[in-house]
């Protein structure tokens, strides 16, 4: 193992049938140069502490498992390359967010505000498979994709100043998502998303610190969508005087 | 240690089956250069107020008649006032460049009722056009130009 | 005391077979509530790592189901069950478009019909897409249409740990939850298996570290045979080392594999691919590979020998615009750029063609059990899976079980709650024991290696029976060890070293179905390639082989192929 190198990881620990609040501990363990951060975590489960609890899976930047704070800044671990960092790394669980366990934060808040934008395809007459398809032209389909590829990895709820201070806003992720279905051509529900977005903790929550975007692994630009969603959502408030629609439900 | 959050943030309705521990804040943003350029960002927004103020007294001056106008003139030329003219000036062009060129383009919607928007990369040269006739335009009226 | 939650349907499994199934049933029927239990929260599972496409024949297109049906029993080696095929075929396009009315963002043509790519095995393009991200974009639509149906409650991250079983049908499971530490039944009077497939058994994989065998491992342990469990799909593409998947899109948009040589193998030589070159099926070319390798025309890299993917000819627009993660990738993962630069790559285990066994209804031999998806063996695939027909599975199964799984709910009784609670008990003490357990020296990380490199020696692209006795025995082995397992965590919250213990556990008992079918299989087969008997033998072996659990070890069972259109013939392309 010639091509190991040592380095230190100062991991957050907290274990809530024991700590009161959480701690650090240190490990100094050898590494490959090619190593992502999660590689290291994944050693020291297997080979040197097997109480430390994160959570991870695809290992390939797509299933949003393994978001965490390295040296202070929202990273999904098993995309971040060790060699960006020098001789002790911190690793800890994303801020924002009630820690269960070392790593392992509490998504159930997520999960409430991921529903409360209503993410699926709302219509008044819904077609039968055996019609086909909707018809989407490419523009169509690029208007919204971007905001599609959320991962729900949380790094954008773990970089941004808002979430921390309002509990009650719907964050980032969220907002990227009943937007994608608010320009859905086949989506006829944003007059009922937009409800949802103007009110308390909707997208005028945003101060636009653009961290979200910055932080984003698969650069969908919450932020872009969040301001888009921002002002779509004043249109439609100014045109239900211009013309009333008959909302639906 | 880090800033505690809001304990409720990013927190179920109903409480967690098991204690957690309390969220906290991204850690010390402010040394973090795109933190401190959003901070500036915020802060600016005291030289929109300021300088609305001095517009009302520059309106008042000129309902009160040429001598309090001419008066106020004199009190303009005051290091002070200059001095915090410059600043205001530095802070609008860092507020319009932030907001105008790094955000507002990419938050325009695709589109607005039945116009689409046009391609993102003429957005931002777009802007700056508008923005250089919008300045001309203001010189021009400095100047004099119009009757 | 253990608690107790009563549901009409269990559905074990939030992937795309799992989710699909939930839906089937709210939408099959008013009242009925669905337990969707799954260790990990659902937009997790690992169908976000597919990547190329899901086929289906598109309506209206110069494509047939018959030709559908045709490419996919070739693919399988004539192993395929052909009323299933006719089924999944005929079934494909309704799935997919019923996906397209939920949002799932598939690339599109100019005129705004959803667009196909060519898939290896394939004599038409009818593989739909959305760029190279189909398994994302479709779990999470999935997913996402899910939260709109009350009546399907979630219990994430919970990890099923046992099937119920009263009366000699299956009532409910027990389940982990992983958050409090503590077990829980979960009842309802059937269960969907949809835990996906096993890849971990092996060491280098496209599969993420959830894919440990849970489904088929229940089902096994319960007395359900597993089948064709001796295929073992290598992707062809994968990246050395980590095993992260290249996706077969890459060839299907045009993508060469060349050797250390710069030479194009696949058409300068004949591994029996044929003018379809690259866009063969997935187990000849892996093999095509593997003999460049030992012909000492790879390239030695840090973890081994490999070839190239060469997408440089594709040029820099049309790979961002249909293969922008694949690109990604590369550059995180292999720190190459394919605009520029050839990927290294190397056959990877991918895919379980084998599986809990079932008909095509998704009904296992055990009353109220069903499974679908990677998990199960529906025959679909037989001794090979098509490129972008398992989303597909996933979809037309999942929803062909959940209906299944209603009619039978209906006419069955809730099972006897006392009866079940106590097996909840008995499971919740077993697991309580095993926490922390200080008893055994083993460790887990150590058997799980041993048992990854005794099945990459035995079980591999190319395998041969004495290799295979090898690992038949070191995985027999390995079970004894497991059962000295030394454990360092006895916290309750979130203990994920009892999860790893548990999972290596199933992951062992599904080793050695592998390995012990694959001994038995004395031909070459689809995936199944055996150096001691290089041809197919339909005489001997054109019947699958199920792997039925008994306390002294596996035993062995023929099952019948249904054949009816297409007669086996020589698979040549």
């Amino acid at each position: 193992m010639s091509d190991r190198q040592k380095k230190t990881f100062v991991i957050t620990r907290f274990d809530p049938d024991k700590d009161e609040v959480p701690k650090t501990q240190t490990y100094e363990i050898p590494v490959r140069p090619d190593w992502k951060v999660l590689d290291a975590l994944n050693f020291i489960k297997d080979e040197v502490d097997g109480t430390l609890s994160h959570r991870w899976s695809c290992r390939m930047a797509v299933c949003g498992s393994c978001g965490m704070m390295v040296n202070g800044e929202p990273k999904l671990t098993c995309k971040t390359a060790l060699s960006d960092y020098g001789d002790t790394v911190e690793v800890g669980p994303l801020s924002n967010f009630p820690v269960i366990r070392d790593l392992v934060v509490e998504l159930e808040g997520f999960m409430e505000k991921f529903k409360a934008v209503k993410p699926w395809i709302l219509r008044a007459k819904e077609k039968a498979p055996e019609e086909g398809v909707y018809r989407q032209s490419p523009a169509e389909l690029e208007a919204f994709k971007q905001f599609s590829m959320c991962i729900n990895c949380m790094l954008c709820y773990a970089a941004c100043p808002v979430v921390g201070n309002e509990p009650d806003y719907l964050g980032p992720a969220a907002i990227a998502l009943g937007h994608r279905y608010n320009l859905d051509s086949r989506d006829e529900g944003d007059a009922e998303r937009n409800q949802v977005f103007r009110e308390e903790g909707g997208v005028y929550s945003c101060s636009y610190a653009n961290e979200c975007s910055e932080v984003c692994p698969k650069n969908v630009d919450p932020a872009a969508a969040i301001n888009q969603a921002k002002f779509l959502a004043v249109v439609d408030w100014a045109k239900s005087f211009v013309s009333p629609r008959s909302r639906k439900k | 240690m880090a800033r505690l959050a809001d304990p409720r943030a990013m927190s179920p309705s109903r409480p967690g089956r098991t204690r957690t521990a309390p969220p906290v804040m991204p850690p010390l943003f402010p040394a973090r250069g795109r933190y401190r350029s959003y901070m500036l960002f915020g802060a600016c927004c005291v030289f929109f107020l300021l300088s609305s103020l001095l517009f009302l007294r520059v309106v008042d001056a000129l309902a009160a008649g040429p001598e309090a106008w001419d008066d106020l003139l004199r009190q303009f030329r005051h290091p002070l006032y200059l001095a915090y003219n410059v600043a205001a000036l530095a802070g609008f062009v860092f507020t319009a460049r932030r907001f105008f060129f790094q955000l507002f383009a990419k938050s325009q919607p695709p589109r607005i009722g039945p116009l689409p928007r046009p391609p993102l990369a003429v957005l931002p040269p777009l802007l700056g056009a508008a923005w250089v006739a919008a300045t001309a335009l203001i010189f021009c009226i400095l100047w004099g130009a119009f009757p | 005391m253990v608690e107790v939650v009563r549901h009409d349907i269990v559905i074990v499994g939030g992937g795309g077979a799992g989710i699909r199934a939930a839906i089937a049933a709210v939408e099959a029927d008013p009242k009925v509530t669905v337990a969707l239990v799954s260790k990990v929260y659902p937009m997790r599972s690992h169908t976000v790592s597919a990547e190329g496409g899901a086929a289906a024949v598109v309506p209206g297109s110069d494509d047939s189901l018959d030709k559908h049906a045709y490419d996919t029993v070739k693919g399988s080696d004539f192993l395929a069950d052909q009323d299933v095929v006719d089924y999944f075929v005929e079934q494909a396009p309704l799935e997919l478009t019923r996906l397209e009315h939920w949002g799932c963002p598939w690339s599109r043509n100019d005129d705004g019909s959803v667009a196909t790519r060519p898939f290896g095995g394939m004599q038409i393009p009818r593989t739909w897409y959305a760029a190279d991200k189909v398994g994302f974009h479709m779990l999470h639509t999935l997913f996402q249409h899910c939260m709109r149906f009350d009546r399907i409650v979630r219990y994430d991250e919970y990890f099923v740990t046992k099937l119920l079983v009263d009366g000699g049908a299956v009532k409910g499971v027990a389940a982990l939850d992983m958050r409090e530490g503590k077990t829980r039944v979960v009842l309802g009077r059937a269960v969907i298996l949809a835990t996906g497939g096993a890849g971990k058994c092996f060491p280098f994989t496209t599969n993420g570290t959830i894919k440990t065998g849970d489904g088929m491992a229940l089902a096994y342990r319960a007395g359900v045979g597993l089948k064709d469990m001796e295929f073992v799909q290598y992707h062809p593409t994968g990246l050395p080392g980590t095993g992260i998947l290249i996706t077969e899109a890459s060839r299907g948009e045009g993508g060469y594999l060349i050797n250390s040589e710069g030479e194009r193998f696949l058409v300068t030589r004949d591994y029996g691919v044929g003018q379809k070159a690259e866009l063969g099926p997935r187990d000849m070319i892996s093999r095509a590979i593997m003999q460049e390798i030992s012909a000492g025309r790879g390239i030695k890299g840090a973890y081994g020998e490999h070839v190239q993917l060469d997408l440089r000819h594709l040029g820099e627009a049309k790979i961002m615009k249909r293969l922008p993660f694949v690109r990604e990738l590369s550059k995180t993962y292999a720190g190459v750029d394919p605009v520029h630069q050839p990927i290294p790559i190397r056959p990877v285990v991918h895919y379980m063609m084998g599986g809990v066994d079932t008909n095509v209804t998704g009904a296992t031999d055990l009353p109220g059990l069903y499974a679908a998806g990677e998990c199960a063996s529906v025959s679909l695939n037989g001794a090979n899976r098509l490129g972008s027909n398992s989303l597909t599975e996933c979809l037309v199964f999942g929803a062909r079980a959940a209906i299944e799984a209603l009619k039978y709910a209906r006419g069955t009784s809730e099972g006897n709650e006392t009866a079940l609670r106590r097996q909840g008990e008995e499971e919740m003490a077993r697991i309580d024991a095993l926490r922390g357990r200080k008893k055994g020296g083993e460790r887990i990380s150590q058997i799980r290696r041993e048992m990854n490199l005794a099945m990459e020696r035995g079980c591999g692209v190319y395998r041969d029976q004495a290799s295979m006795q090898q690992t038949v025995a070191e995985v027999a082995q390995l079970k004894g060890r497991y059962a000295d397992l030394a454990l360092e965590d006895s916290s309750k919250v979130f203990n994920t070293e009892i999860l790893t213990a548990l999972e290596l556990g199933n992951m062992l008992d599904v080793a050695e179905t592998i390995a012990v079918a694959a001994l038995a299989r004395q031909e070459s087969r689809g995936a199944h390639a055996c150096r001691d008997y290089p041809t197919r033998n339909d005489q001997k072996f054109l019947h699958h082989l199920l792997v039925f659990f008994t306390p002294a070890g596996p035993r062995l069972e023929k099952k019948a192929v249904t054949i009816t259109r297409f007669q086996p013939e020589e698979r040549k392309y």
